[in-house]
């Protein structure tokens, strides 16, 4: 019988707790202080073990069964959350080299384009939202909060 | 004088006022919004802030505040699609007035009652926050540590149907808040060898990753849903009918200051917000109404109620964040956030030490009810215009917003990356069925609570002292019933036991009560015994009139 959603959360739950459990015991003890560094994290662990254990036994009561795991349903379902992730994790890795400016209207460009209408006037459109948007946010931050925001490698120095 | 006169200066000026007018104009858009909640502007105001002194940042997000639970009414009552949860109960007779013609007046009624219960909540604020504070120094390390845990808990039990999943989430918030560098003593804790680790995590990129990101992963997760109009209201050729709207509000003075007081007090409470104050006050309004049958139907009870309720909590939950330094839910967890940019420090002293800053707020409150009801009452064709954008573009926008917003914080790119992070955590938690709110309230009140466990420590080895403190006991009791009360609910009329539960929680707080030592308190002590006596008897005397349960009826 496959596990349900439930009992897989409660299992990984609990094994996040063994793994911070462990690592609370690298931390280092100091001599001075009521309070140990370890203790109240200990105490929250202990707590969030307890809990999760109640968890897992509740869903393993509830008797509900889990459906199979189909991955291409997971990614028609998840299209759209899965798709965004992957843009903001590339507009990260670029930020060094794209800045928040060029970056960011590329960022919004792609996620318009991934989430609404492809077809070339929503195109243009998107690449008019992305410009406009990004641009007003990023005068706003650099001119009336003075906030200097990254301006990666490839612009010229006057931005 | 000198001070209020002060405090009247920093809010009553050109610059400020325009800034708390923005802000209550986000407020009413973010809450006509349906799925696009109030936090969620407050959120999104955050990093305007930071180039603000504290009254006028404070003051800008009060106004989002404001603003937001009244805007939750215009797409309740024309669409019969609350805004905000905390417009819920509005649609239930809002939504049939308007269908029967007469949406100006339903939507009069809904302004009118908002303004009302929210200028009765900031007369209750300035009345109640000094003496709230007053109460809040007394406490003790054991006392304040005793308030976080009974917050979390508290937080947990109004999660809704699974209440260990919110214990779940407050227990993950308490220990995120645990990684990095320890407070109390300097050292580093669970990060693994990596640097990032060891800074730990700003509490401004976790709630914005947690609650702005994940919130807007899900609003577009369904393609169709991402590609809908914001609100489906169609363009109406709409005057709210003020002189009407007001008049019969006013006539209806009991209802709106009852409601407005279940609001207020609602906020108090470290987690009940605007979502249960509406209901709770519709429910109430409905009990007392000679014409319970009209209710449903399209009754100007049904709006007052729920709408002056809503309002009036914001007012309560500012109490608690003022004299307490607690926040009750996550829009006062963010101002608190805001704050602490500033460098201050919300705690029972905060009125004493910082008291231009307080009456500013005071004041922000004030004129917040005023400037949403002048911009409801103006830009209501506005409002419906702007929610005819497609979600798919908001939500691009204010994603790679939030990036930019929280890189402002500290001008480190690493704060973008914990936003991202935490996005995705918050979205998969989320979708597992978990509660955000205690998982966020656990990040804010983590360091709070072991700090102040650590102070009561350094005081004294004694756990006994947890029990011995009246504060403390009281808060341990509160904490303890309150996560008996999701069982008391489903149980009410079922379970025999469930009749003695609130005469054992009067009974046992007059404990504490009693121990707390002066006048009035031994006296409130007595009245408290006597209620819990009271109540005992008629449940003892109450057999025979209980229900099977659910459970109980199943066949084994």
């Amino acid at each position: 019988m496959p596990f349900n959603k439930d009992i897989w959360t409660s299992l990984a739950l609990l094994a996040f707790c063994f793994v911070m459990i462990a690592a609370s015991f690298d931390v280092v003890s100091p001599d001075f202080g009521m309070l140990s560094p370890t203790a109240w994290p200990r105490a929250v662990l202990a707590l969030l073990t307890l809990l999760s254990l109640i968890y897992f036994v509740n869903s393993v009561r509830s008797g509900q069964r889990g459906s199979a795991f189909s991955l291409k349903a997971f990614l028609i379902k998840y299209r759209n959350p899965i798709c965004c992730f992957i843009a903001y994790f590339v507009f990260l890795i670029t930020l060094p080299l794209l800045g928040i400016l060029i970056g960011g209207i590329l960022l919004v460009f792609v996620m318009l384009t991934i989430l609404g209408e492809n077809d070339i006037r929503h195109l243009v459109l998107h690449a008019v939202i992305a410009t406009v948007s990004i641009s007003i946010l990023w005068c706003i931050f650099t001119f009336a909060l003075n906030v200097r925001l990254p301006r990666g490698s490839i612009l010229p120095a006057m931005f | 004088m000198e001070i209020f006169l002060q405090a009247f200066l920093e809010i009553a000026n050109v610059q400020t006022l325009m800034l708390m007018t923005i802000g209550a104009a986000a407020g009413l858009i973010s809450g006509a919004i349906p799925g696009f909640t109030i936090a969620m502007g407050v959120v999104l105001t955050l990093p305007f802030t930071f180039g603000m002194n504290a009254s006028q940042g404070i003051a800008t997000m009060i106004g989002v505040f404001v603003g937001g639970l009244s805007g939750g009414l215009m797409s309740g009552i024309l669409t019969g699609i609350p805004g905000t949860p905390s417009s819920v109960a509005t649609t239930f007779d809002g939504f049939p007035m308007a269908r029967r013609g007469q949406p100006g007046f339903a939507l009069g009624l809904g302004v009118w009652a908002s303004f009302f219960g929210g200028i009765i909540s900031a007369i209750m604020l300035v009345a109640l926050a000094p003496q709230l504070a007053r109460l809040g120094l007394e406490f003790q390390p054991w006392d304040y540590f005793s308030l976080v845990f009974f917050a979390l808990t508290i937080t947990a039990s109004l999660s809704g149907e699974n209440m260990i999943k919110g214990l779940i989430a407050g227990m993950l918030g308490l220990f995120i808040a645990t990684i990095g560098e320890d407070d109390v003593n300097g050292i580093a804790r669970f990060d693994f060898g990596i640097d990032y680790l060891r800074d730990g995590f700003g509490f401004l990129p976790v709630l914005i990753g947690l609650f702005a990101f994940s919130q807007l992963m899900s609003d577009v997760r369904d393609p169709k849903d991402a590609r809908a109009k914001l609100s489906q209201t169609e363009e109406m050729d709409i005057r709210i009918e003020h002189r009407r709207a007001a008049i019969a509000v006013l006539r209806r003075w009991k209802n709106l200051i009852v409601s407005s007081l279940i609001g207020m007090f609602t906020g108090i409470l470290p987690a009940a917000g605007s979502a249960i104050s509406n209901i709770l006050a519709y429910d109430q309004a409905k009990k007392m109404s000679p014409n319970p049958e009209e209710f449903g139907l399209g009754c100007e009870d049904g709006i007052i109620a729920p709408e002056s309720a809503n309002n009036a909590t914001a007012g309560g939950s500012l109490i608690t964040m003022m004299a307490l330094g607690i926040p009750g839910d996550v829009i006062t967890a963010v101002m608190l956030g805001a704050l602490l940019i500033h460098d201050v420090v919300p705690s029972p002293s905060f009125i004493n030490d910082s008291p231009v800053l307080a009456n500013a707020i005071f004041i922000a409150f004030f004129f917040a009810n005023f400037l949403v009801l002048f911009l409801q009452s103006g830009l209501l064709r506005a409002f419906v215009l702007i929610t005819k954008v497609r979600m798919y573009m908001l939500a691009s926008v204010i994603l790679a917003f939030c990036g930019i917003g929280v890189f402002a914080l500290n001008n480190v790119t690493s704060d973008i990356w914990t936003l991202f992070f935490f996005g995705i955590f918050g979205y998969v938690f989320r979708s597992l069925g978990f509660p955000l709110a205690p998982l966020i309230l656990g990040v804010v009140l983590g360091p709070v609570a072991e700090s102040w466990l650590a102070r009561a420590l350094a005081i004294s080895s004694d756990p006994v002292l947890f029990v011995t403190n009246p504060w403390s006991l009281f808060f341990l009791i509160m904490a303890a019933f309150s996560i008996g009360f999701s069982f008391y609910q489903k149980q009410r009329g079922h379970s025999r036991w469930a009749d003695f539960y609130i005469p054992a929680l009067a009974l046992s707080l007059s404990v504490p009560v009693f121990m707390m030592g002066g006048y009035v308190r031994p006296v409130l002590a007595v009245g408290l015994i006597a209620v819990g006596l009271w109540m005992l008897w008629q449940a003892w005397h109450r057999k025979g009139q209980i229900e099977p349960s659910n459970d109980a009826a199943r066949p084994t």
